[in-house]
C-alpha cells in the first residue's frame, strides 16, 4: 500500500466514518428520536375491545436477541407493546439509540417505563427527552394503561408518585379495564431500609380494581395472580423471551415465547391467597 | 444540523482542518520519495529534557474523543517522546451535550515510530489507552446502602483506547517550545468495546468511535 492509499484509508477511518463525540455521557438526543411515547400514542386508532399485547422488558444490551425476535413479535400483529425498562446497562445515550432503533421496526407502536438502569448516569434526562414522561396513562378502547417509575433507589425515594398514581387509578371508569406496567416488581421494590414502597402498592392494588400487572426487573417469568389481579413478569429478553396477551371481550390469555416458540401460560383462577414476592434474580 | 449545537457533528470543521493539516504532509513528503524522510533514533533526540523532570514535558489543548468538547492537560514523554503520560481536565456544556459534563482524564500513549522532515516531525500512528472520570451527581464510584458493590457498575469511570496520527512543528532550538503538534484520533470506551467483543454488528460505526483533535505544546 503506497502513501496515498495510507492517507486515503486514514481519512475514511478519522473523517468519514468517524464522529465527534464530545463525551460518553451526552444527553443530547437527535431531534426525530425525541417524544417518543407522544408519537407512539398518536398512532393507536379505533377503540378496540379486544386486543393483542407484546410484553417485554430487561433488553440491556440484547441486540441480537432483538434482531431475532422482532420479526416473530411483528408476525403476531399485536395492537401495542409493553417494555418494562432496562434498555440500557448504564442509561448511556448510544444505549438508548441502539435499543431504540430496534424498537422501531416494531409495527406496533411500543410503550416503554424507565427500568433502574436506565436511571444510571443522565439517563434520566435522556430517557425524558427521548420517550417523554416517567408515569403516564393511556386509554385504548375500555383499556386503561398506566405506566408508572418505582424505581425508589434510583430516585431517591421520590417515586412512585404516589399523588399522581392514586389520582391515575380514581379516574378509572367502572367499565374500564386497567392495566398497570412498571419496571419493579411492586410487591418487592428494590427500596431503601424502611422503605414502604412494596408495602405502599400492595395495598394501592388492593383498593383497586386491576387486571394485570406487568413487570420486569427479575429474571423469571411468571404469572400469577391475587384475587382479581394477575401479574406479570416479563424476565430478561436474553435468548428472545416475550409474552404475548390476548384481551378477550372478557378475560386474557398468555402465551411464554421464546423467538417463534410460543407456549400458552396457565392463567391462575381467582383464589384468595398473598400477594407473592418477586423471587429470581435481581436484574 | 438542528439548531442546537449538537455533540456528534459529524466532520466538523475544526476536525477537517487537523486532518488536513496531519495527512496533507505525507502526501506532500510522498510525491518527492520516501527518501525524504528520516528515521531518528527513537531514544536520541526527540525530546531532550531541558527543564528537570518535575516539569511537565508538554501541554495540550484537546477536543472530541470522549474527552470533552473542551479540554487541557499536560503530561510527560518518556523515552525519548515514545511513551507519554498525561492527565487533564475535559468540559462538555450543555448547548452541546444537552447537560453540562466534567470530567478528569489520564492517558498513555505509545509513539514508536517518528518521521522526521526538516522542521516537521510526522508521527504517523500512536496507540493510547486511559481512563475517564466523569464528575457530578449523576455518577459514583462507590454504591451508597443497600446496594450491594457490584450490582451496578461504576458509571463515573469509563476506560478509553485511542490511535491517532500527529504533525509536529520543530522550531529553532534555544526557544521556549521544542514542538507545536497538531494530532487526530479516533477514541473508543470500554462499554462499546464490552458489546463488540459480544456481538460485532449490535452497533453502528458512530456508534463505536469518536474522532478527536488537538494541540500539543511541548517544552
Amino acid at each position: 500500500m503506497g502513501w496515498p492509499s495510507c492517507v486515503g484509508a486514514l481519512a475514511m477511518l478519522f473523517g468519514l466514518g468517524g464522529c465527534f463525540e464530545a463525551t460518553p455521557f451526552s444527553a443530547d438526543v437527535e431531534e426525530e428520536d425525541e417524544g417518543t411515547i407522544g408519537k407512539n400514542l398518536a398512532r393507536l386508532s379505533g377503540a378496540p375491545t379486544a386486543i393483542r399485547v407484546v410484553a417485554l422488558g430487561d433488553t440491556h444490551h440484547s441486540y441480537r436477541d432483538m434482531d431475532a425476535a422482532f420479526p416473530f413479535i411483528n408476525a403476531r400483529a399485536p395492537e401495542l407493546v409493553v417494555h418494562t425498562g432496562d434498555m440500557t446497562n448504564q442509561g448511556l445515550l448510544f444505549e438508548y439509540e441502539a435499543t431504540k432503533r430496534r424498537l422501531d421496526e416494531l409495527s406496533a407502536p411500543y410503550f416503554p417505563v424507565i427500568g433502574n438502569h436506565d436511571a444510571l448516569s443522565n439517563g434520566k434526562e435522556i430517557y425524558d427527552e427521548m420517550f417523554g414522561p416517567l408515569d403516564y396513562l393511556f386509554r385504548y378502547g375500555p383499556f386503561v394503561f398506566i405506566g408508572f417509575n418505582a424505581n425508589a433507589l434510583e430516585f431517591d425515594g421520590q417515586v412512585p408518585n404516589r399523588p399522581w398514581l392514586e389520582a391515575a387509578l380514581e379516574s378509572v371508569r367502572a367499565a374500564e379495564r386497567v392495566i398497570l406496567f412498571t419496571h419493579q416488581v411492586p410487591y418487592a421494590v428494590d427500596d431503601f431500609d424502611g422503605g414502604d414502597t412494596s408495602a405502599y402498592l400492595t395495598e394501592l392494588f388492593r383498593r383497586h380494581r386491576i387486571e394485570l400487572v406487568i413487570h420486569g426487573h427479575i429474571a423469571q417469568r411468571y404469572l400469577r395472580r391475587s384475587g382479581p389481579t394477575l401479574t406479570l413478569s416479563t424476565s430478561t429478553f436474553e435468548g428472545g423471551d416475550y409474552s404475548v396477551i390476548d384481551f378477550r371481550d372478557r378475560g386474557l390469555t398468555v402465551e411464554h415465547c421464546t423467538l417463534g416458540d410460543c407456549v400458552p401460560a396457565p392463567v391462575p383462577p381467582i383464589v384468595i391467597e398473598p400477594i407473592p414476592l418477586g423471587g429470581g434474580d435481581v436484574l | 444540523m438542528s439548531p442546537k449545537c449538537r455533540s456528534r457533528c459529524p466532520r466538523p470543521l475544526v476536525f477537517a482542518a487537523a486532518l488536513a493539516a496531519c495527512s496533507l504532509m505525507p502526501i506532500w513528503l510522498a510525491s518527492g520519495g520516501a527518501a525524504a524522510f528520516e528515521v531518528p533514533s527513537p531514544y536520541s533526540e526527540r525530546d531532550p529534557d531541558r527543564l528537570g523532570w518535575y516539569v511537565p514535558d508538554f501541554a495540550v489543548a484537546h477536543t472530541g474523543s470522549y474527552l470533552g468538547a473542551l479540554g487541557a492537560g499536560f503530561g510527560y514523554s518518556v523515552f525519548d517522546d515514545v511513551i507519554n503520560l498525561s492527565v487533564g481536565y475535559g468540559f462538555t456544556p450543555a448547548a452541546i451535550a444537552a447537560l453540562d459534563v466534567h470530567n478528569l482524564w489520564m492517558r498513555g500513549s505509545i509513539r514508536p515510530i517518528a518521521l522526521r522532515y526538516r522542521a516537521f516531525r510526522f508521527v504517523p500512528v500512536y496507540l493510547g489507552g486511559g481512563a475517564l472520570y466523569a464528575v457530578g451527581d449523576n455518577f459514583f464510584t462507590r454504591l451508597p446502602e443497600p446496594y450491594s458493590e457490584d450490582y451496578y457498575a461504576k458509571t463515573a469511570w469509563m476506560f478509553l483506547g485511542q490511535v491517532g496520527l500527529a504533525v509536529d512543528y520543530l522550531p529553532e532550538p534555544g526557544g521556549a517550545f521544542e514542538r507545536h503538534g497538531l494530532y487526530a484520533e479516533v477514541a473508543m470506551h470500554d462499554q462499546t468495546m464490552k458489546i463488540l467483543a459480544k456481538e460485532l454488528d449490535a452497533l453502528r460505526f458512530v456508534d463505536l468511535v469518536a474522532s478527536g483533535v488537538g494541540y500539543r505544546m511541548a517544552f
